[in-house]
């Protein structure tokens, strides 16, 4: 299951040169990631996601507005990132679960709604929402 | 904070020559202003049924006297309630008062099928050898048109007149082998397709409108009257967002098909949309369906689930099963109906999912339960053309921008918001500048072609 994560966050592009533009929350995503590998508690992994997940909305709320007026598409990125992240349940880390939720997030991935414009057939580093989140469940699903 | 310059690639082009959805070239139609205004309403079903008939021979000379929508009589049922906009708002400012309300002065004229010619008349065989049987699509066909449905047939009547006409060839014929053969002119409108159409839409609405509420239990005891009566009217209000969708993707036209897509039928169904119905909602309709408690329907709900969903994928995905989505043999339009409602349902979850349970998010919501489903549905309608994430992005980065210091106090408000929140902070896939202009564009098209349709019913609500 693990294996299969990571291929899949390979495939989508996840090294960290597709990372967002924002730097701080590059850094703590960085930092998220090493601390989720480390830890084998899922209580304790739990929190990590969830502090991660309020460090986002923090920052998301204190981004200068101008920054977000000049690279509109930076800012919307990160919020998409932010409901992506929304789809993993920390406290439920079963293969079972994060089957189930990594195939949630390829649907979502894929699901462009009616547009003939299908999002799998878009260069995969146009969407480093899909990628991180998936890397950040691969490290969540993990040990 | 440090931001670099994105990478970007022009797929403006690439997508432009992509686009293209239904009825576009009648765009004009639907300029009209928006007639919303705030009145609370009161809704009373009708208690009688219209008779539906085919046209007399001299009715059908005097026909050459009416064009495009107006080839229909149904001036006489009760039009006074006052409408209820997708958007929770209220129209009163078109009604007309109900003269002579009655089932004696309320039938339809339609085209007989003898009038058809061999071009739009290729779904009659089908439904008369469908009507002469007892299939569940064959006891719609000769079923009465109740007027006291949830959505008023003159509202379904018209769909099919106004927002494709009778020279388009954005349909499909299937083969009686399931096999596409290609484009085809507007199904000539006879008594037993409007029937189908009508009856189909009714028995679907009537069958999923708890399923679309599932997270308030229909007989909660805890719940006091006013909230039962709001529970009825937001049930209600799906629907009509449904009527509405389907108003923009077919025309309620069984085999609508953009052929460049092959999105098709009355859902307008793409590969990936149908994917998303098999692998999350399907088991969870053949459940609702099947355990409906409603004794008036709830034979029909059980036949549509045994019938029409019966194998694992009752819809094919590949866009080579296209006719999946359009045959009558496949069951349709009950069967993209019910997977139009399915679809409906994904993404009104996943809005609740991303931003109603999420507390951070849902703080910045200071509305009544009422205008918080008013929010929900309005996400739910662009999520259907812009997908989930097409929705919640925008959403999100506009609480996240524009509602940092304040909070959302009207759901009007918010929802004309996110016309331009569509365009600046777009999901990834939707950036090129023809998909921002789509998906900001797909709501208030909806809301005027609604409003159109009101106005053309005599200006009261499509909803009984």
């Amino acid at each position: 299951m693990h294996k299969l994560i990571l291929i899949i966050s390979f495939l989508l592009g996840s090294s960290t040169g597709w990372a967002f533009s924002d730097s701080a929350t590059n850094t703590q995503l960085d930092r998220t990631i090493q601390a989720l590998k480390l830890e084998s508690r899922v209580d304790k992994k739990a929190r990590h996601l969830e502090a991660f997940r309020n460090f986002l909305y923090q920052r998301l709320n204190t981004i200068d507005l101008a920054l977000i007026e000049a690279n509109p598409d930076d800012f919307a990125s990160l919020n998409e990132f932010y409901g992506f992240i929304g789809q993993i349940d920390g406290k439920e880390l079963s293969a079972t679960a994060c089957r189930k939720t990594r195939d949630n997030m390829l649907r979502l991935f894929r699901d462009n709604g009616l547009s003939q414009e299908a999002a799998d057939q878009l260069p995969t580093s146009q969407f480093p929402a899909a990628t991180e989140s998936l890397r950040l469940l691969n490290a969540l699903c993990g040990n | 904070m440090k931001y670099s310059k994105a990478k970007t690639m022009n797929w403006t082009v690439l997508t432009s020559c992509l686009v293209l959805i239904f009825g576009c070239g009648q765009s004009n139609l639907f300029e009209v202003s928006d007639l919303a205004s705030n009145s609370s309403t009161h809704l009373l079903p009708v208690p009688f049924k219209i008779n539906v008939r085919e046209e007399t021979p001299e009715e059908r000379q005097q026909e050459g006297q009416h064009s495009g929508a107006a080839i229909y009589v149904l001036d006489q049922i009760n039009r006074g309630n006052k409408a209820v906009r997708t958007n929770g708002q209220i129209n009163n400012t078109a009604q007309r008062s109900c003269l002579t309300c009655g089932v004696e002065n309320s039938d339809y004229r339609f085209k007989d099928a003898r009038e058809c010619n061999s071009q739009n008349n290729y779904l009659e065989n089908e439904m008369s050898n469908l009507a002469a049987g007892n299939s569940l699509l064959g006891r719609l066909i000769n079923q009465n048109v109740e007027s006291n449905s949830i959505i008023k047939p003159q509202c379904i009547r018209d769909s099919l007149e106004v927002t494709l006409g009778p020279s388009s060839k954005s349909f499909a014929q299937c083969s009686a082998s399931g096999r596409n053969l290609g484009a085809a002119f507007r199904p000539c409108i006879t008594g037993n397709y409007f029937r189908l159409i009508n009856n189909s839409f009714e028995a679907v609405s009537a069958c999923m409108k708890d399923y679309m509420m599932d997270d308030v239990g229909p007989h909660d005891p805890s719940l006091t009257a006013d909230e039962l009566a709001s529970l009825e009217r937001n049930k209600n209000l799906n629907v009509l967002s449904a009527y509405s969708m389907i108003n923009i993707e077919s025309s309620f036209h069984v085999n609508a098909q953009n052929h460049r897509s092959k999105a098709s039928g009355i859902g307008a169904f793409t590969d990936v949309a149908i994917v998303d119905v098999n692998n999350v909602e399907i088991s969870n309709i053949r459940q609702a369906l099947e355990n409906n408690k409603n004794p008036d329907i709830a034979q029909t709900c059980r036949d549509m689930s045994l019938d029409l969903l019966d194998s694992a994928t009752p819809m094919r995905s590949s866009s080579a099963n296209s006719c999946d989505r359009i045959s009558l043999k496949n069951g349709n339009p009950l069967t993209n109906m019910i997977y139009t409602y399915g679809y409906m349902k994904i993404a009104k979850d996943s809005m609740k999912r991303n931003i109603f349970s999420d507390p951070n998010l849902r703080a910045k919501f200071d509305l009544s339960a009422e205008e918080i489903e008013t929010v929900k549905r309005a996400l739910m309608i662009m999520s259907h053309n812009a997908g989930p994430k097409g929705a919640w992005t925008p959403a999100i980065s506009l609480l996240n921008s524009e509602y940092r210091k304040r909070k959302v106090t009207s759901s009007a408000d918010f929802i004309a918001r996110m016309r331009a929140a569509m365009r600046s902070f777009p999901a990834s896939s939707n950036r090129s500048a023809a998909r921002r202009s789509e998906t900001s564009g797909y709501y208030p098209k909806i809301d005027r072609t609604l409003n159109l349709l009101e106005q053309t019913a005599g200006g009261g609500s499509c909803i009984n």
